[in-house]
C-alpha cells in the first residue's frame, strides 16, 4: 500500500493493471476490480468503499482525452473495453517502483523492439523502395497506408497515433545514434543509419503533401463506440 | 470497375494502375462504401480484354474481388474495431501487396509461353 500515498491515481491504475497483466490483455471491467481490490480507498464506491468498487473513478482514466490511453499513453486499447500495458505504461510502472538497474535494462530492450517493429515496417515497405529506386513519382496511397499502417477506412485517432508511433520510433533510434553508434541493425537484417532516418523524414514530408486530401478526410473521421463517423 | 466507371462522388472515371492492388479504396470511397475492382491488374486486364464481361471467368474473378473487400471491411470496420487495429491493418496490407505481386508473376509467365511454372 506504500505506493498509494506518493503516487497519482491514473499511476494506481497503471500499477493495478501492470501487477495483474505485465505481458497479456485485460477488459474495463477487470482493471476497475483490481484497482478497487489494490486501493479499495481510491477506487470504492463512496460510503461502500471496501464493500463495492465505484466504475466511474477508474473509467475516467482509461476513457477521454485526458485519459491513460490518450495522455500519458501508457494502455493501448485493443478493442472495445480492451487494453493492455504499453511499453512506455511498463517502464513508467518499473520506475515508480525503482526497479534495480537489471531489470531496466531488460525493459529498455523490450522498448526497443516495439519500434523496432515499428521502422522494419517502414524500412521493408514499398514506399521505402520507391524512394531508394528513385521512382517517388510512383507513390501511390497505398504506400501511406503502409508506410504508417493506416487503411483507406481508418479514423482520425488511428492515423494520429500511427503519426507518433514513427515520430518516437525515429528519435528513439536518432538518439541511439547520436550516442556513437554510426548504424543500428532491425532484427539482424536490416542496418539503419542516421542518413536513412533523415530520408525516412523526407519521405514522410513528402507523402503527407502528395496525400494531403485523402489524409484530411481520415484526419477528420472520429471512432465512437468502435465505429468510424 | 476502375478506368471504366465514374463514381456518383467524381466526375470522370477512377484511374489506377497496374501497381495499385487488385481491389482498392480511396478514403472518399470508403466514406461512400465503393471498392474498386483495378482493371488495370494484370489479370484483370487478361480476363476482361481475352474474354470480355459477359463470360463465366470475368464473372467469377467479380465474385472474388468484391469477396477480397467484404473480408478486408469486415476485418477493419467491425464495432469491435479498436484504436490499435494497426496489425491487422498491416497483414492486409502486406497481403494485398503480395497477392498484386503473384498475380503480376503468374500472368507474366503466362504470357511467355502459355504456361505457369512459378517456382519461389
Amino acid at each position: 500500500m506504500a505506493d498509494a500515498k506518493i503516487i497519482s491515481k491514473s499511476e494506481m491504475v497503471l500499477l493495478a493493471a501492470y501487477d495483474k497483466w505485465p505481458e497479456s490483455e485485460f477488459t474495463a471491467e477487470e482493471l476497475v476490480v483490481a484497482c478497487w481490490q489494490k486501493y479499495p480507498d481510491s477506487f470504492g464506491l463512496q460510503g461502500y468503499s471496501h464493500q463495492y468498487p465505484d466504475a466511474n473513478i477508474v473509467y475516467r482514466h482509461i476513457m477521454g482525452k485526458d485519459s491513460i490511453v490518450k495522455k500519458q499513453r501508457w494502455l493501448s486499447q485493443k478493442s472495445q473495453k480492451r487494453y493492455a500495458l504499453t511499453p512506455a505504461g511498463i517502464n513508467h510502472a518499473l520506475k515508480i517502483r525503482g526497479v534495480d538497474s537489471q531489470r531496466a535494462e531488460i525493459q529498455q530492450h523490450r522498448i526497443d523492439r516495439f519500434y523496432e517493429q515499428v521502422l522494419l515496417r517502414v524500412l521493408t515497405g514499398s514506399a521505402w523502395n520507391k524512394l531508394k529506386n528513385n521512382q517517388i513519382n510512383d507513390l501511390m496511397f497505398t504506400d501511406a497506408c503502409g508506410f504508417w499502417s493506416i487503411n483507406p477506412r481508418s479514423s482520425g485517432e488511428q492515423y494520429k497515433a500511427a503519426r507518433r508511433d514513427l515520430a518516437e520510433a525515429i528519435s528513439t533510434v536518432k538518439r541511439y545514434l547520436d550516442e556513437g553508434n554510426s548504424e543500428i541493425t532491425l532484427a539482424s537484417r536490416v542496418n539503419v543509419s542516421l542518413k536513412d532516418l533523415n530520408n525516412l523524414e523526407v519521405l514522410e514530408k513528402e507523402l503527407d503533401t502528395r496525400f494531403k486530401d485523402q489524409l484530411n478526410l481520415i484526419s477528420r473521421r472520429s471512432v465512437k463506440w468502435g465505429k468510424v463517423t | 470497375m476502375s478506368e471504366i466507371q465514374t463514381a456518383w462522388y467524381e466526375t470522370e472515371p477512377k484511374k489506377l494502375t497496374p501497381d495499385h492492388p487488385l481491389v482498392y479504396q480511396d478514403p472518399v470511397d470508403a466514406d461512400n462504401n465503393v471498392w474498386w475492382i483495378n482493371l488495370k491488374s494484370p489479370m484483370a486486364d487478361y480476363i476482361y480484354n481475352r474474354h470480355g464481361e459477359l463470360s463465366e471467368v470475368w464473372l467469377v474473378y467479380l465474385a472474388e474481388r468484391f469477396a477480397d473487400g467484404l473480408a478486408e471491411a469486415a476485418m477493419t470496420s467491425g464495432p469491435e474495431r479498436g484504436l490499435e487495429s494497426s496489425p491487422i491493418t498491416n497483414v492486409l496490407y502486406d497481403i494485398a501487396m503480395k497477392k498484386k505481386e503473384f498475380v503480376k508473376r503468374f500472368i507474366e509467365e503466362y504470357y511467355k509461353d502459355g504456361q505457369i511454372t512459378l517456382n519461389e
